[in-house]
């Protein structure tokens, strides 16, 4: 009998609502299928100046003492907190084709958000959860994961403003032409 | 049978109520019944004929599917000269598809709502998106006193951003206001309209309280050049007059496993999408360990979709 019930609930409904009922559709299996395997962006193909040993300083050795850049670097405005006041921080001096974490450990430039890390802890979890910043790709195969840097300036991270793309002519006319609000 | 069903002589008499519905095909079928049958046998006439007399979807068989599918296929290349691929690709077992949206990462650019009508192949002229960003007071949450006309640069120091679309809800007062089943929530809780059933009586889009349904009120114009060819029939195929279309979170691209056009195009990240019922997803780590925030929840309607701070 208790196996049979469902089975005649079924030829009734289908008898009768032949278009399925309004509500959703009884699930069959509820496994979720595994989750999408996530892959971080590398950061140094797209920095222009990448590698900064090879193109300058392996014959430019840095000058470490903190200055007003005048020659060099000129376009890099250091506006991050208040303990960033000067490259090293971040940069590891002899070699700066690397990041340095506060423990003296080295990173590259692909695993910056590393070095963000240390600071901004809970926006960096978020991130690793996926809750904050940039993924796309698949939510189910492969995704891509941006790094803090692709999105935000290291240097100068104040959200900026651009312009937004325009509302659509029936937003725009929507005074005159008023269709349903 | 359930309180919600109507029988189908209400939904007859329901039909004839909103008679002047364009593609009322039950008229269709009377004046054509009087009338000679000759006319749909010539080859131009040919095609309105099968769509008279075309079925409910979830009443289609395969073979109904691939001879709808290359016809369709067929009345585009004949009319744009494009060729397209129609799809139809099924709900996954064990998915529930939901979105997050981050309140406080969106600046407004509206930059999801014109990849979405890209990829959607919405209508240019009149322009049709299915994503509105609500330009919002700081403090407020009172989405009536929001402004969708916003131009220039964005985020202002004043506002916040809140894009709405469909929330592809659980109780979908959409899906019950259909007098004739066009509109239906599928078992991933997609809810879809057949394109070919739907009457153009805009119940649905009166009953909905996020404003997400969109009517054809003229024929819906896409450049050939700036089609979509990749299509789903439930989805982003190309809409005649006077039905009623929304967002489908893509199903065309998430049932194949892809994320959803406006998600690809949004240049701060905050939109979130995937599987409710995977513990891991994105979608589930923000309802989890984020403040989140229904909107309309007054409304009853249980969506798929949320807002999170952070
Ligand atoms: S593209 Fe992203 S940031 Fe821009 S309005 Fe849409 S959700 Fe907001
Ligand atoms: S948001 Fe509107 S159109 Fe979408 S399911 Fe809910 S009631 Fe229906």
């Amino acid at each position: 009998m208790c196996k049979l019930g469902p089975a005649v609930i079924l030829v009734f409904v289908s008898a009768a609502a032949p278009l399925g009922c309004h509500r959703a559709e009884p699930r069959a299996r509820r496994t979720p299928p595994p989750s999408a395997t996530v892959t971080i962006v590398p950061r140094t193909p797209s920095i222009a100046t990448y590698s900064c040993m090879q193109r300058c300083h392996t014959r430019l050795p840095p000058n470490p003492t903190q200055r007003e850049l005048v020659e060099f670097h000129t376009d890099k405005r250091l506006a991050h907190g208040t303990t960033l006041t000067w490259c090293t921080f971040c940069h590891q001096s002899d070699n700066l084709d690397r990041l340095r974490l506060i423990d003296g450990s080295l990173v590259s430039f692909d695993d910056g958000h590393r070095v963000c890390s240390q600071c901004h802890a809970e926006r960096y979890r978020d991130w690793t959860r996926g809750i904050h910043g940039v993924t796309t790709g698949s939510w189910r195969d492969v995704a891509q994961r941006r790094s803090c840097t692709a999105c935000h300036n290291p240097h100068d991270p104040h959200r900026t403003q651009f312009n937004a793309l325009p509302p659509p002519s029936r937003e725009r006319g929507r005074e005159q032409e008023d269709h349903h609000e | 049978m359930s309180e919600d069903h109507q029988n189908d002589d209400e939904r007859e008499a329901v039909v004839e109520g909103v008679g002047k519905a364009q593609a009322s095909r039950r008229r269709f079928l009377q004046v054509l019944g009087a009338a000679t049958a000759t006319a749909a046998t010539s080859q131009a006439d040919a095609a309105p004929w099968e769509e008279y007399f075309q079925q409910h979807y979830k009443r289609l068989t395969d073979e109904d599917k691939r001879e709808i599918f290359a016809r369709l296929e067929a009345e585009v290349q004949d009319k744009y000269g494009v060729a397209v691929h129609i799809s139809d690709p099924k709900p996954i077992d064990g998915v529930e598809f939901a979105y997050a949206l981050n309140l406080q990462a969106c600046v407004g650019c509206r930059r999801c709502e014109y990849a979405c009508a890209q990829e959607n192949n919405t209508s240019r002229s009149p322009e049709m998106h299915y994503i509105r960003v609500l330009q919002m007071d700081k403090g407020s949450l009172d989405v009536e006193r929001s402004n969708t006309t916003y131009e220039g640069a964005v985020p202002t120091a004043e506002h916040y951003y809140q894009p709405v679309q469909c929330h592809q809800c659980r109780d979908a007062p959409c899906v019950r206001a259909c007098p004739v089943n066009a509109t239906w929530a599928e078992p991933d809780g997609i809810v879809v309209v057949d394109y070919n059933w739907c009457i153009g009586c805009r119940y649905c889009e009166a009953a909905c309280p996020y404003f997400a349904r969109r009517f054809n009120y003229e024929e819906p114009t896409v450049r050939p050049s700036e089609i979509n060819p990749d299509q789903g029939y439930l989805s982003n195929r190309l809409r005649p007059r006077g039905v009623m279309e929304k967002c489908t979170y893509c199903l065309h691209r998430t049932r194949k496993g892809l994320m959803p056009a406006c998600l690809e195009a949004c240049p701060t990240g905050s939109r979130k999408f995937g599987n409710l019922l995977d513990p891991n997803s994105e979608v589930r780590q923000v309802i989890e360990t984020k403040r989140v925030y229904i909107l309309h929840e007054d409304a009853g309607t249980n969506p798929r979709f949320y807002y999170y701070f952070g």
